[in-house]
């Protein structure tokens, strides 16, 4: 066969192969024509493909289309190898992470380090940018049973690196069993890691990595001393998404499964939190205790990746007394570690406290758990001295909780309410048990030194004492919650928020009532409860509150310490939504110096207080303030979270915002999308700022003059905030005000009445009756009701309008005599002329000043005639004909139109020489624009009528025939509004020919016309 | 490790300069990935079990990780490095296949040889069957056999292979069709014309 035949071969069978069988045949004759061995030789070819089956069929599963991260094995640091500033000494250990070495660190100081070295699979920048977001925060650990995380940085094959403090110590459970600790000895040494986590959750520091391999036990004077380890390398190298696409895609399980908390296990990455580490010391504790986890790793490895997952998020583990009663030898062995008797002996001693203090803290809903890790420790220590633990009965505040659980998805509003105040809550337990637990080392310390019984009792009454106090605040805490059932609330047709509220007061009340004793702790329940009811929009109430948090805290702990600036910050921004611009601006000038001198520019408190004090200037219209401030709060942003975190989506928006007041849409604009694309991605589509930015993406498309997009924009947002947040969440409010003056330009008149009506009264409630936005929605509503000849409900709504605005604004305010103008055209509108005349007489005589209250001369002219005082009405005529010709084009209909009405009004007060050369003028117009035209023929009969009231019956009778006959001609086209003019017409006809006993033909003529009218 | 081991720095400068048209770069390109292939499928056909778990996908892209890192490389410079792979792959089974034939091979039918992994179970006179007929595909149409070896012995996806190759992913796909239908004519000795003839 030639070689051009297989080519031409190729060709025809690449043309034909993709065919349906049908037809082939067809192209086959096409393309081979008569070639009959180039026929052949494709038909073979074809007859193979079909035949070739499973041969070569596509590869099992494609290539992922870009690089996976994945991890791998690397060639070995060399000993006696430097890296940056140490000297790699020799390895001590080797993780699924990396391995670890023993190095020197040579500057500035001379000290031995653990240098982990991270295996080849990391994005290493990302590794980096993640530990350094958590340096600061790292830095600030500092405690005797927690091995500092000194140092990261990147080898020069591009690893990440971590140095750490040394520790010459062994895994806690080689430790304990080595040992053959008991029982009580291994809960002693448990608590310390309690405790050691208990002050990383203070920093803000999550483990998430908590095993046996990340504590070590080291000897300190004769006495073992438990150290956590690799605190912020779990985070910085397991980030959210490295995490769930090393999971997903490569099914490699970085962190260890038997260690795993059921959240982490779900890889939802973003939603672990210090919980997670409590259930992971209850691994460990269940470990120390068993000598086996819940699930044991081969096991969990054994059943494939989705399997192990399930487990760790579905199966109840067996507990611990139980776990023991079915190790057989493996028990023994346990039990013989620690010197119990036997198994069973050991499992009996566990039963109980224990096996509740596991359980609690192995929990899948992590609301179940411990809420602090010294929440567990005080528990284990009270086990210790035979007092109840408070494991088992759930608690006031679980409950709450937990009915938000029960009844999610019916109760959406709320929830979103509800989670800042369980966070606020979460935050407060932290701060009491710190307490606590700083007042539980005092006394311990105190026991160990005097040993004495006496001081022991002591300690525990102070203890005790202090431990009711905590009760007391939670309970304080717990009544929120009380006695809410979504699911009444919601048949009682009350908004959950509220009832909330109420609540709230309700809270703050036995806070005043039954005074918890340590002024520090009130200050943290006033502070949870305050940003509680800011964030519930009840800025005032929360002023109270946080203003006595930041006095207590400034007086108890100092002006400058932590606690005090973010009371400060919290109160200003307090202020602030209260509406006392001033104040807020006060106090956080005082306060944004304090703080960059304390953390830093770049610490997330400082970036914060920047942030809001380039609100309020925002807020004042000093963008030249705000936008530098914002602008760098921005790029700090973007250096300490990264460039998709919602706090640097909150900068951007910010930024975004203050370019919009300095009407800047082109830098604006970018920006806003940015922040929607962010914040859709990380907090939702339903939340609060998310619905903001779309607003803002709505403002960029208004400011651009693109009504529809604007209107698309702000409708899709208001009806989500709307139906989550409530009518009356001020992100609702300030919707709806944005969506109504797009309606109102595109003179969407019905949409921005129900608009306006379903939201006013959220309005009058929440923002208060006086505040600005309220009166623009009164406006807006009065002037829709208006619009609609819906005289009945616009009028009160007006006089209302002008009550406030001479209230709220002063009575010289140009809004509230625009207010007093509206209101006397409704007035007239109503017929209320007498009532009309001293608010259009102010309003006209002020439009000289002010031309936009010119509209009223009108108004005015017709109430003269009404109440039938011609020669006022002559008076003010030319200011009529000058606001009507300044508001109509020249020799348009529209001014025809204009100028028909006033003439009307001026023959009705017998002012027909007035009428006239206006009537000719709208003739003339019409003649031109619209000859054919009903109007047209009105002008001339209505013409016809004031030459006849000027005593020129000759010229009128044409006229008023003409008319009268080309408005009947015409009278399918007359909207029925203007029917009566026809009528009119044809009966000053009849009037003008009955005077006429001449004319009776043409009486008879009308009159039979005038009957078939109707 | 040796010092002469490739770290990865190496391959992905090789790669960028094979995809600036460095022929020498991608001829060096292939001693690497032969390299770390040859690791990671004797990792797996070690095992008496292997057959049915070798993918040359995992392991061209295992490969492709440890070479290059965890970075980005754009399709078209990591056309070569598929080629080289491909090349590797196909070395790898032909080693493997004589090293088994002295064990005797298995009997696998041409028509389910889907994957390199079906290939390493048959016997090594199928595999140098294969192999031949591939050598004479690229006789006659060198685009045809490129076309194979990226998609069997690299695992490429058609699309994949549609950018390695600067093709669109509807001519490789015919493409690709041609020269499967070739390769089994070939194979069957023309026994699909005798099976449709007793049809």
């Amino acid at each position: 066969m030639s070689s051009e035949l297989k080519k031409q071969a190729r060709r025809v069978f690449m043309e034909v192969a993709d065919l349906p069988e049908g037809e082939r045949a067809g192209a086959l004759d096409g393309a081979c024509g008569g070639h009959a061995e180039l026929r052949a030789e494709v038909e073979s070819l074809l007859r193979a493909d079909a035949a070739a089956g499973g041969f070569l069929a596509e590869p099992t599963n494609a290539m992922p289309s870009s690089p996976v991260p994945t991890v791998a094995a690397l060639p070995r640091e060399q000993e006696g190898q430097v890296v940056g500033r140490y000297k790699l000494l020799q390895p001590v250990g080797e993780g699924g992470f990396g391995t670890v070495w023993m190095a020197e660190q040579r500057e500035p100081v001379k000290r031995r380090v653990a240098f982990k070295i991270i295996k080849l699979g990391m994005d290493t920048r990302q590794v980096i940018a993640r530990f350094e977001a958590e340096r600061q925060a790292l830095a600030l650990m500092d405690h005797p049973n927690i091995a500092k995380v000194l140092d990261a940085g990147a080898t020069e094959t591009g690893r990440p690196y971590f140095v750490m403090e040394y520790i010459k110590g062994v895994p806690i459970l080689e430790y304990c069993d080595k040992e053959k600790l008991d029982t009580r000895a291994r809960l002693s040494l448990f608590t310390q890691v309690c405790q050691a986590i208990q002050h990383a959750h203070q920093k803000g520091i999550i483990h998430r990595d908590i095993k046996p391999g990340n504590v070590l036990v080291t000897m300190h004077d004769g006495v073992p001393v438990p150290k956590v380890i690799d605190f912020g390398i779990a985070k910085a190298t397991s980030g959210e998404l490295t995490q769930k696409t090393l999971f997903t895609e490569h099914r490699q399980l970085i962190g260890t499964p038997a260690y795993m908390s059921p959240e982490q296990a779900e890889m939802s990455g973003l939603d672990i939190d210090t919980r997670s580490d409590i259930y992971s010391l209850g691994v460990l504790l269940y470990e120390l205790l068993t000598g086996t986890t819940p699930f044991e790793t081969g096991d969990l490895m054994s059943k494939g990746y989705a399997e192990m997952m399930r487990i760790i998020r579905e199966v109840e583990p067996a507990r611990p007394s139980t776990r023991l009663g079915s190790l057989g030898d493996t028990a023994t062995r346990t039990a013989e570690q620690r010197r119990a008797p036997d198994p069973v002996r050991l499992s009996l001693m566990i039963r109980g406290d224990l096996d509740w203090i596991v359980m609690k803290c192995l929990e899948k809903d992590r609301t179940r758990r411990y809420d602090t890790a010294s929440g567990l420790a005080a528990d284990i220590q009270r086990h210790l001295s035979d007092e109840p633990v408070t494991a088992g009965p759930p608690t006031a505040v679980y409950r709450a909780k937990k009915f938000v659980r029960r009844h999610r998805g019916r109760v959406i509003a709320g929830v979103v309410v509800l989670a800042v105040l369980v966070t606020g809550i979460i935050g407060t337990t932290v701060g009491l048990v710190w307490a606590l637990r700083e007042k539980e080392a005092a006394d311990r310390a105190r026991a160990e030194s005097v040993a004495a019984a006496s001081a022991e009792k002591e300690a525990r009454e102070q203890a005790g004492k202090r431990l009711a106090q905590v009760e007391k605040a939670n309970g304080v805490l717990g009544s929120v919650f009380r006695g809410i059932d979504p699911r009444e609330v919601a048949e009682s047709g009350r908004p959950l928020q509220a009832v909330l509220v109420e609540h709230l007061d309700r809270a703050v009340q036995g806070l005043d009532g039954e005074a918890v004793g340590d002024p520090l702790v009130v200050a943290g329940l006033q502070m949870d409860l305050g940003n509680s009811l800011a964030g519930l929009g009840e800025a005032r109430k929360a002023v109270a509150l946080l203003e006595r948090a930041r006095v207590t805290y400034a007086e108890k702990v100092g002006e400058d310490s932590t606690e005090a600036m973010t009371a400060t910050n919290d109160l200003a921004m307090a202020y602030f939504d209260a509406g006392d611009v001033q104040k807020a601006q006060e106090l956080m000038e005082g306060v944004l110096p304090r703080r960059r001198a304390k953390s830093g520019e770049s610490d997330v408190e400082t970036i914060t207080c920047m942030n809001n004090l380039a609100t309020i200037y925002e807020h004042q219209g000093l963008h030249d303030r705000s936008i530098p401030l914002l602008k760098d709060a921005l790029r700090l942003r973007k250096e300490v979270d990264g460039t998709d975190h919602p706090e640097t989506a909150n900068a951007m928006h910010n930024l975004a915002l203050a370019y919009m007041g300095a009407e800047d849409v082109d830098r604006a604009l970018p920006l806003v999308r940015s922040a929607l694309r962010i914040r859709k991605a990380t907090i939702g589509e339903d939340h609060p700022y998310t619905l903001l930015s779309m607003k803002l993406l709505g403002d960029c498309d208004a400011a651009l003059e693109d009504t529809e997009g604007a209107t698309q924009q702000y409708e899709r947002a208001y009806r989500r905030a709307r139906a989550t947040l409530g009518a009356d969440h001020p992100t609702t409010i300030s919707l709806a005000t944005a969506l109504g003056k797009q309606y109102y330009k595109s003179g969407r008149v019905d949409d921005l009445t129900a608009l306006m009506e379903s939201t006013l009264p959220a309005m009058r409630s929440r923002l208060g009756p006086e505040h600005p936005d309220t009166l623009n929605a009164i406006g807006n509503l009065a002037g829709a009701y208006w619009m609609q000849k819906r005289l009945d409900a616009s009028v009160p709504l007006y006089e209302e309008l002008v009550r406030l605005s001479e209230k709220v604004l002063g009575p010289s305010h140009p809004e509230t005599a625009r207010a007093r103008a509206n209101l006397g055209v409704n007035y007239v509108g109503a017929g209320r002329y007498q009532d009309a005349l001293p608010l259009l007489e102010s309003a006209s005589a002020a439009s000289k000043e002010h031309p936009e209250l010119a509209f009223v001369s009108h108004a005015l002219l017709e109430s003269y005639i009404r109440t039938r005082a011609p020669e006022k009405a002559a008076r003010v005529l030319p200011d009529v004909l000058s606001y009507i010709r300044g508001a109509a084009p020249p020799e348009s209909v529209r001014l025809a139109g204009g100028l028909m009405q006033i003439a009307g009004l001026l023959l009705d007060g017998g002012l027909a020489a007035e009428a006239e050369p206006l009537l000719r003028e709208a003739m003339v117009i019409r003649e031109k624009e619209q000859p054919d035209e009903w109007g047209t023929f009105n002008s001339r009969a209505v013409l016809g009528a004031a030459l006849l009231a000027l005593g020129r019956p000759d010229e009128a009778e044409p006229m008023m025939k003409d008319g009268a006959t080309g408005l009947i001609a015409r009278l399918q086209r007359v909207p029925d509004a203007a029917r009566s003019r026809v009528t009119e017409a044809v009966d000053r006809l009849v009037e003008f020919y009955a005077k006429d006993p001449a004319r009776g033909e043409d009486l008879r003529r009308w009159q039979a016309e005038r009957a078939k009218l109707p | 490790m040796s010092a002469e081991h490739p770290g990865m720095e190496d391959a992905t400068i090789l790669m960028s300069a094979a995809a600036g048209g460095d022929r020498d770069a991608a001829d060096r390109l292939l001693p690497l990935v032969y390299e770390q292939l040859r690791r990671a499928a004797q990792a797996q056909m070690g095992s008496e079990r292997a057959g049915h778990t070798l993918s040359a996908t995992a392991l061209v892209h295992e490969a492709y990780m440890k070479l290059s890192g965890p970075r980005e490389v754009p399709w078209a410079n990591r056309a070569h490095f598929y080629a080289a792979a491909a090349e590797a792959m196909r070395r790898i089974l032909l080693d493997h296949a004589r090293a088994r034939a002295r064990r005797g091979g298995g009997a696998v039918r041409l028509t389910e040889i889907s994957d390199v992994g079906d290939l390493a179970a048959c016997d090594g006179e199928q595999i140098e069957a294969v192999d031949d007929a591939i050598r004479r595909l690229e006789r006659e149409d060198p685009e045809a056999a490129s076309m194979v070896r990226l998609r069997f012995f690299a695992g490429l996806s058609v699309d994949q292979a549609a950018q390695a190759m600067g093709m669109s992913s509807r001519s490789a796909a015919r493409v690709w069709a041609y020269a499967r239908a070739t390769l089994f004519r070939d194979l069957t000795g023309g026994g699909a014309d005798r099976a449709s003839g007793s049809t």
